[in-house]
């Protein structure tokens, strides 16, 4: 079955076709502003250069984020669009598990962060080893420890400090801010590496095929991104009671 | 980059030779809406999901909230457009989809889910003007305004007078040059502690208090201009309202309305005569405002204007206006590649 993966959340936008085998074809392009332009363009141009009609997509997998709130609603709306149409299922994947998975050491922990700006990011914890209290994102390889949080620097550098463990860092917010989580917790802190900085559709298509969930027909309705803020109006209306 | 712009490769059965179905979709503010509508005039289905519940609390549109609306929304409204017409996908004609005016975050959803499925589906896409959906709601009753005609086109973004010569083709005459209509009532309501929206809230209060009750001022402007401005009547209804809290809200409402009312008609009729047509078409959200009704109908009678306004729920945001430009626009032989982007300023 091929499945086409749609990520949006970051500067990064990738598309990605996969099948049982692996990788069949993969498109990252830097700009939001070129996304919602160039995204179905850039899909049919990747279907045509394979040798696929859209057609033969059987799952639609699409990064939930957190990231750009309009990033994703265009990543979202386009997947979800192709879903309805081909009659197919599609998953929301978080863009977070994505990262993890091309960065995960065997032992040790890792970290995404995705730039969330004004410094905060938005941050999970993974393992590549199973636990009681975890997660299984990807059987025997991925496993996430916690929830999708946006939490201050501060706070993130003591929770990081309080696992005791090796933490290899991934995702945008990483090449923005962990100098300061090094600065703070030393060498137990590994910085990302140039590869690990985007995430890649192809990974959102790979965790989309081995999860379990498919939402079809009206079922897809409810797939939205993992905002995890609220907008400014609802925070400032909760500040005011 | 390849395109989609070859026309459909469905064997379409249902619609009659030289006739066209299209899915409309329209998320430019806080309406949800999706539509089938066959030659531009026949309205087969309009799905509308108003926020307006929802964005009541913050007395106004919040556009983040609407964008996380709309994606909510959007495909089981166009779900339900395509089943309440008894339509398939294979059945139409092309899809189309507001890609401006409006808030850009809003936009995009219905932009983006338009190009998947006109993408998945094969079939042709047109980005419409929003603008020119509410001016194409009078396509969708009968008669049907022959051309030309002079337009007032009111609504919360917009205070337009627009000349057509023929279909598609629009002379702006004139313009607000500060607040549109819509806002003026949006924004005297709150003041006023009315809630919010203001239209319909002003429009139940003044029809118990007296129009004349106060003169407030009518803007005016250089001579033969038919731009508005309605900051200068909104300042003077705030300050009227605090400093004489004994007047009853009833009073102040309805001679605030009928200042608003009386500049639209004086620059509509005056664009009708300037332009000697005998035709005047109103459209957008504030149209549905009862006064306006009343005095536009009164007056065109007096003048022997020939007066079309939609009725109320297609003055109000929807899918189905769109769907009847994107008809008039495919006659033309337009269509959009799947490069199309949203323009929060589109121009008419």
């Amino acid at each position: 079955m091929i499945t086409l993966g749609i990520d949006t959340a970051t500067r990064m936008a990738g598309i990605a076709l996969t099948d049982e085998q692996g990788l069949l074809a993969e498109i990252s392009l830097q700009g939001y502003m070129t996304q919602l332009r160039d995204l179905v363009p850039n899909i049919a141009w990747m279907l045509e250069r394979s040798g696929l009609r859209i057609r033969d997509v059987g799952l639609v997998a699409i990064g939930r984020g957190p990231g750009s709130f309009t990033g994703l609603r265009i990543g979202m709306a386009t997947g979800k669009g192709l879903a309805q149409v081909l009659g197919c299922p599609a998953v929301g994947i978080p863009t977070l598990d994505a990262l993890a998975l091309s960065a995960v050491p065997d032992e040790g922990l890792v970290c995404s962060m995705i730039d969330a700006r004004h410094n905060r990011v938005y941050a999970a914890l993974y393992s590549a080893v199973s636990s009681p209290a975890a997660t299984e994102i990807v059987p025997g390889r991925l496993y996430r420890l916690g929830g999708y949080e946006a939490p201050e620097l501060e706070t993130l550098a003591a929770r990081l400090d309080e696992t005791g463990a090796r933490v290899v860092l991934a995702g945008d917010g990483a090449a923005a801010y962990g100098h300061l989580l090094q600065e703070r917790l030393g060498s137990r802190i590994e910085p990302v590496l140039p590869e690990n900085i985007w995430p890649r559709a192809a990974l959102i298509a790979r965790i989309g095929a081995v999860s379990g969930e498919r939402p079809a027909g009206r079922d897809i309705q409810p797939l939205v991104p993992l905002y995890i803020r609220q907008s400014s109006a609802e925070r400032e209306a909760a500040c005011n009671g | 980059m390849k395109t989609n712009n070859q026309q459909p490769t469905t064997n379409n059965q249902r619609v009659p030779a030289g006739h066209t179905l299209w899915l409309g979709i329209e998320t430019s503010c806080d309406e949800t809406s999706a539509a089938v509508v066959q030659s531009g005039s026949e309205v087969l289905s309009n799905i509308i999901a108003s926020q307006v519940d929802i964005h009541r609390r913050f007395g106004g549109v919040v556009p983040e909230i609407a964008s996380r609306q709309h994606l909510e929304l959007v495909n089981g409204v166009v779900a339900e457009a395509l089943q309440a017409a008894g339509t398939e996908l294979g059945d139409l004609t092309g899809i189309a989809v507001t890609n401006g005016p409006g808030l850009v975050g809003a936009l995009v959803v219905g932009i983006a889910t338009a190009k998947a499925m006109a993408f998945a589906a094969s079939l042709p896409l047109l980005g419409i003007n929003h603008m020119a959906g509410h001016i194409y709601a009078n396509f969708l009753q009968s008669p049907q305004p022959e051309f030309p005609f002079v337009c007032l086109v009111v609504s919360g973004g917009h205070t337009d007078i627009v000349y057509m010569p023929e279909h598609l083709s629009f002379e702006l005459l004139g313009r607000t040059r500060d607040d549109a209509a819509g806002e003026v009532f949006d924004k005297t309501a709150r003041a006023m502690g009315l809630g919010y929206p203001g239209g319909p809230v002003i429009d139940r209060l003044a029809a118990e208090g007296n129009p004349a009750a106060v003169d407030f001022p009518r803007a005016r402007l250089e001579e033969g201009s038919f731009d508005f401005s309605f900051s200068g009547l909104k300042t003077a209804v705030l300050r009227y309202f605090q400093s004489n809290p004994d007047v009853p809200p009833e009073d102040t409402a309805a001679s605030f309305q009928r200042a608003v009312v009386d500049v639209l008609a004086e620059r509509a009729f005056r664009a009708c005569d300037d332009k000697g047509v005998e035709r005047l078409v109103l459209a957008g959200g504030v149209a549905v405002n009862s006064e306006l009704r009343r005095r536009f109908a009164a007056e065109a009678e007096q003048r022997g204007i020939e007066l079309h306004i939609p009725a109320p729920i297609l003055c109000t945001d929807n899918a189905a206006m769109i769907a009847s430009v994107a008809h008039f626009r495919y006659l033309r032989g337009d269509s959009d590649p799947l490069t199309l982007d949203a323009d929060a300023n589109l121009p008419l």
